[in-house]
C-alpha cells in the first residue's frame, strides 16, 4: 500500500445519531460522535461506558473543587458533587462523568478542536471512569511480545508512541498509547487501550505504518489507526516489565539502549509519577490511591530505567534490544 | 535540639504530627510520600520510615526517641535522638509535619 493510500484523511468529526459502538480498553464506548481512532464494535454488547454531546448549558449541581491543573496557557478543573465527577477545560467546555463511570457527557461548546473533544474522552474522561472501577491509570504505551505485555511510562515528547509504534512494526502488538488501563493483580495486566498512536509527522514518515494500519488522521501530531489485526493485542495481558523512559543524545560509544532496575522506592516514585491524571487534578484521595496502587505494582512487576538514543536512526538497535530483553526473561 | 526558623519551633517538647497535605504508604519497611503542596514525592530509608509511622499520631520528639530505642538495638539516646531531630528538621522545613 502507498502511502498515499494510507493518508485517507478522515472528516474533523460527525455528529451521529443513533449513536455508534466502539472498542476501547477491554469495552465498549458507546459514542455520540465519530472516534476514527477506534475500532467499531459489531458485537452487540452492552456498552460499558456511553458518551453524550448535550447541547444545553451544564447542570449547576453543588460540587466541591477536588483539584486543577494548568499546562501552558490551557487550565481544567475537576469537580466532585452528588452526581459524579464533572472536568472542565478552559478550551474545550465541560465534561460529566457519572458517579458509576458509566455516562460521559459532553456539554458541546461549538469552538471547541473536535480533536482535543476526542482525546479529553479517550483520555481524562475516560481514566476518571476506569478509576472509579479500580484499575490504575498510567500515562504510557504498551505492546504485546508473545504474550506479555511491556510498557513504557515517561513525560509527553519522550518517545513512548514512537517506540511502541517501532515495536509493533516488528512484530510486536500494540497494546495501547497514552493511556493504559492496568487491572491491579497478581499478575497486574494491561487492557488492550485505543487501537491508534499519535505520532509527530516526522516520526510517522520514518516508521512503515503502511505495513500496520490503513488510516493516517492529520492533527496536531499525526494519528495512524485502522491497525491490521496482526498488529493488535486483543485481549489483557500480563505485565512483565515496565520501562521508565529517558531520552539520551546520540554520541559516540553509547548504546542505542541501555537499562536499569528501580529499587523498590524508586520503582513506585517513577509509577506514581506517571499516572495519567495528575495528584493536583485528583486530590488527596485519589492520590493516596495512586501511590497505593504504584507500590503494589513496583513489587509485582521489575521497573526499570531506560536510558534510548534520541535518534531516529538508532530505533532499529533499541528495538533488537528490548526483544532480546524481553526472550531473555 | 535544632530549631529552624519559621514562626513555631521544634523543641524535645513540641507536639508534632503529619501534615493532613500529603499521602504516605509503605514500601518493604520503608515509605513514599506525596506533598500534596509542592508536588513533590520523598522516600524514607527505614528508620525515617519508623519515625514517619509514629508522627501519624501526634507525639514529642522525646516520645518519638523513646519509641525507636525500644524498636532498634545498639543506638545510644544521643544518637537518636539527634536522628529525630534530623528528620523533623527536614520535614518541618518541607511543611510536611504540624508542630504545636
Amino acid at each position: 500500500m502507498s502511502r498515499a493510500a494510507a493518508s485517507r484523511v478522515i472528516p474533523a468529526s460527525v455528529y451521529r445519531d443513533p449513536f455508534r459502538d466502539y472498542s476501547a480498553f477491554g469495552g465498549v464506548l458507546r459514542s455520540a460522535i465519530e472516534f476514527p481512532e477506534l475500532a467499531v464494535a459489531h458485537d452487540g454488547a452492552r456498552p460499558d461506558w456511553t458518551f453524550i454531546v448535550d447541547r444545553s448549558e451544564p447542570p449547576d449541581h453543588p460540587s466541591v473543587l477536588v483539584g486543577e491543573r494548568r499546562v501552558r496557557d490551557e487550565r481544567y478543573w475537576l469537580w466532585r458533587s452528588p452526581a459524579g465527577l464533572r472536568l472542565e477545560y478552559s478550551h474545550a467546555g465541560t465534561f460529566d462523568v457519572s458517579g458509576d463511570g458509566t455516562h460521559i457527557t459532553w456539554y458541546h461548546r461549538r469552538d471547541a478542536m473536535p480533536e482535543l473533544v476526542r482525546s479529553i474522552v479517550l483520555g481524562p474522561a475516560l481514566a476518571l471512569a476506569l478509576e472509579l472501577a479500580g484499575f490504575l491509570c498510567l500515562h504510557g504505551s504498551a505492546v504485546a511480545i508473545g504474550d506479555s505485555a511491556v510498557a513504557f511510562l515517561g513525560p509527553k515528547h519522550f518517545g513512548k508512541s514512537t517506540l511502541a509504534t517501532a515495536l509493533t512494526a516488528s512484530g510486536a502488538r500494540l497494546l495501547g498509547d497514552d493511556l493504559l488501563a492496568i487491572e491491579m493483580g497478581r499478575p497486574a495486566r494491561v487492557r488492550p487501550g485505543v487501537a491508534s498512536v499519535r505520532l509527530w509527522a516526522e516520526t510517522a514518515a520514518s516508521l512503515p505504518l503502511e505495513s500496520m494500519c490503513d488510516t493516517l488522521i492529520p492533527g496536531v501530531k499525526t494519528t495512524a489507526t485502522g491497525f491490521a489485526s496482526r498488529s493488535l493485542a486483543l485481549r489483557p495481558a500480563p505485565l512483565r516489565a515496565i520501562y521508565m523512559l529517558s531520552p539520551i543524545m546520540k554520541a559516540e560509544d553509547v548504546e542505542a539502549a541501555a537499562r536499569t532496575r528501580l529499587s523498590l522506592m524508586e520503582a513506585t516514585i517513577a509509577l506514581a509519577q506517571q499516572t495519567k491524571l495528575p495528584d493536583s487534578l485528583v486530590g488527596l484521595r485519589a492520590a493516596g490511591t495512586h501511590l497505593s496502587s504504584a507500590a503494589a505494582l513496583a513489587a509485582s512487576v521489575p521497573v526499570w530505567s531506560l536510558s534510548v538514543v534520541r535518534d531516529l536512526s538508532s530505533l532499529d538497535a533499541v528495538v533488537r534490544q528490548i526483544f532480546h530483553w524481553s526472550a531473555a526473561e | 535540639m535544632k530549631t529552624v526558623g519559621t514562626s513555631r519551633a521544634l523543641s524535645l517538647d513540641s507536639v508534632v504530627v503529619a501534615s493532613s497535605q500529603q499521602v504516605s504508604c509503605d514500601v518493604a519497611g520503608e515509605a513514599v510520600l506525596l506533598s500534596m503542596r509542592d508536588g513533590e514525592y520523598y522516600g524514607l530509608n527505614e528508620v525515617a520510615a519508623s519515625i514517619w509511622r509514629l508522627v501519624q499520631q501526634p507525639r514529642t520528639p522525646l516520645q518519638i526517641r523513646n519509641a525507636l530505642l525500644e524498636e532498634y538495638e545498639g543506638i545510644s539516646a544521643s544518637e537518636c535522638e539527634h536522628a529525630v531531630a534530623a528528620f523533623l528538621t527536614e520535614m518541618f522545613a518541607l511543611n510536611l509535619i504540624d508542630v504545636f
